[in-house]
């Protein structure tokens, strides 16, 4: 290509950036404020909708306030059960790729694309009273189905994906290099850990459990499947939502508001609070 | 008593066999240019990157040996190192990150952050303690990694080019500091740097290394005097004149050597005269005439006989015993017209802002 076309090709497409810019702003915009429309739309058809002179006795009832308990517990639980098993499994994930890493990512992953209900079959397949695992917890004496504790299963199966994935992040953008200097300044592999390596990953840490409790507050599939619906065992808000929506579809719309809420003060709250300043 | 390493350590491609030897109250400088094997010999020492072959010990005690799989774990080795990139923990304060190794060897708290507040304090830095890397100045933060360095008691310091990342004021305050920690050190002190000057200043032997090998080693004095290299040369081979910076005029000072005086440019940073100041001066910045040069610009000429003329490929290297004596690099081609040879007569000149100088 000769010096003149190769400027006259470099000032058309100069001219074309301007104009292709500004109709893929447009563009942009456009498809954005649909995309918010989306989300802002039915909360707002929800809360248009919320009985308002009736909501103070349903959000205080008995019914609403033992669920909500409930909820917090459970998705509170199952974001811990999840660092603590997350955590390895994203350091294994974060370190030099070794023969079937892909694999274990993808396993890891998969409770984030499956259908709970799914999810659901499948742990009451493997923990069920008949299930390979759960037969032999029952002889333990150990019931999980149709337990809180089975709640805490079921929700930890869907949002621990979320922790590992986020702190997975973290560890492959955090600086080896200040682990290898804490190695020359004597320090054992558990004191850099505790010292250097969490510290640093904080912001992801707290990012992922924040995403995660709010993914298991959310659950429902997998725990009405796997857990059933039994008030104040293991029935959480969403499944007093859904109960509540056969009768009572104005209580239930009062009841989803807490949800509402609830998420969106933790998301904005926290997500901003540690995320936001990095 | 001492450091012994004697290793061959393989990077991807690249390959460093060294083998280099340091005792006890002494400063080792591993002078190379960028990429000649120096930080991976550093790495290599601290146990970060195990040798493919051959040994490291301090003091008798063996830290690697690859044909008998002695590996020591860097933490296990009592070793402490500056490294280039700092690698200070931006979560933890200045005291925080000094008491680190304290801590670590199991001191406890309050013990362990008096210590790293009385060392940041000998350093210079009793007020920034409780300020995080992020908010120290580059200054600052080489004191810290410094004393971090230190905490530990360790019998090696390594020290990974420390004054590279600073600017020159920073330079001059740090690297007199270093020149008062290292005499201060009772272990051995390696220090790993590109720059001869630096290498000169603060270290009592050179080792040079150049593509991964060790091509010479020896006071800077015998270095100079007989280079095998011509990197060697290029490096120590430099007009070093060192004495009492005295102004001159404005703008103007006079570098008074023993063996004579030279014109210098008055540098900024200097209000008055200034002791043990250094001066350096290319070769290839010196001319010779054989008649005193009339009309030049050139502040400084000086008259002498020359003692050798030694030829490297298209380049002569002539030594002129003047007062201070000076050696000239010139063509092959204008050594042969001007005649230089042994016993000639001839006049150097260089001006006043070649020689470049190095404050205390």
């Amino acid at each position: 290509m000769s010096v003149g076309s190769r400027d006259a090709t470099a000032a058309r497409s100069s001219f074309g950036s301007t104009v292709e810019t500004r109709l893929a702003l447009a563009c942009g915009a456009v498809l954005g404020t649909a995309g918010l429309a989306l989300v802002i739309l039915p909360i707002a058809g929800l809360v248009g909708r919320v009985p308002w002179s009736r909501a103070g006795d349903v959000l205080s009832s008995d019914g609403a306030l033992t669920a909500l308990a409930l909820s917090l517990r459970v998705s509170t639980s199952a974001a811990l059960l999840a660092l603590v098993l997350g955590f390895p499994l994203a350091w294994v994930l974060a370190r030099p790729p070794f023969p079937g890493q892909s694999l274990v990512r993808a396993v890891v992953v998969l409770p984030l694309v499956l259908p709970p209900v799914v999810g659901g079959v499948a742990l009451l397949a493997a923990l069920g009273r008949r299930g390979v695992v759960g037969g032999v917890l029952a002889d333990l004496g150990v019931g999980l189905p149709f337990t809180t504790a089975g709640a805490v299963v079921a929700a930890t199966f869907v949002c621990f994906p979320l922790l590992v994935l986020a702190i997975e992040g973290g560890l492959s953008s955090l600086d080896r290099r200040l682990e290898q200097a804490a190695a020359t300044l004597g320090a054992s592999a558990w004191y850099t850990l505790r010292r250097v390596t969490l510290p640093l990953l904080r912001p992801q840490i707290v990012a992922g459990l924040v995403l995660a409790w709010a993914r298991a507050l959310g659950e429902f599939g997998a725990t009405i499947t796997f857990a059933g619906n039994l008030r104040g065992r293991t029935q959480t808000l969403p499944l007093a939502v859904y109960e509540t929506l056969q009768s009572d579809p104005a209580s239930a719309i009062a009841l989803s508001l807490i949800l509402v809420v609830l998420s969106l003060t933790v998301l904005v709250a926290l997500r901003g609070r540690f995320l936001a300043a990095r | 008593m001492s450091l012994s390493i004697d290793v061959l350590v393989r990077r991807g491609p690249f390959d460093l066999r060294a083998a280099v030897e340091a005792a006890p109250g002494e400063t080792v400088a591993l002078l190379g240019p960028n990429g000649s094997g120096k930080s991976t010999l550093v790495h290599a020492v601290a146990g970060l990157v195990p040798p493919s072959e051959g040994r490291v010990s301090l003091d008798g005690e063996v830290l690697d040996d690859a044909s008998r799989r002695v590996h020591r774990h860097p933490r296990a080795r009592p070793v402490g190192v500056v490294f280039q990139d700092l690698r200070l923990f931006p979560h933890l304060t200045a005291v925080e990150n000094v008491a680190f190794p304290l801590r670590a060897a199991g001191v406890p708290r309050p013990k362990a952050r008096e210590r790293a507040r009385s060392l940041l304090a000998e350093l210079g830095l009793a007020a920034r303690g409780t300020a995080r890397p992020p908010d120290l100045s580059g200054g600052e933060a080489q004191r810290v990694a410094l004393a971090r360095a230190l905490a530990g008691s360790p019998r090696l310091l390594l020290l990974d080019e420390p004054l590279s990342a600073l600017d020159v004021r920073a330079r001059r305050e740090i690297r007199s500091l270093l020149r008062r920690v290292l005499a201060g050190f009772e272990g051995i002190r390696v220090l790993v740097t590109h720059d001869p000057v630096e290498a000169m200043m603060l270290a009592d032997r050179l080792v040079l290394l150049e593509d991964g090998r060790v091509t010479q080693e020896g006071t800077p004095e015998e270095i100079r005097t007989g280079p095998r290299t011509h990197y060697a040369a290029e490096l120590v081979g430099m007009n070093l004149f060192g004495g009492k910076l005295v102004p001159l005029e404005p703008g103007v000072g006079r570098l008074e050597t023993p063996t004579g005086h030279v014109v210098v440019a008055w540098p900024e940073e200097a209000a008055g005269p200034v002791e043990e100041t250094i001066g350096l001066l290319r070769p290839a910045d010196v001319a010779l005439h054989l008649a005193y040069p009339e009309g030049g610009s050139a502040r400084n000429v000086l008259e002498g006989t020359v003692i050798s003329v030694a030829r490297e490929g298209e380049r002569a290297r002539v030594r002129i015993a003047s007062s201070p004596p000076v050696v000239a690099d010139v063509t092959a081609g204008s050594a042969q017209a001007l005649g230089l040879r042994e016993g000639v007569r001839v006049w150097a000149s260089f001006k006043a802002l070649e020689v470049r100088l190095v404050l205390p």
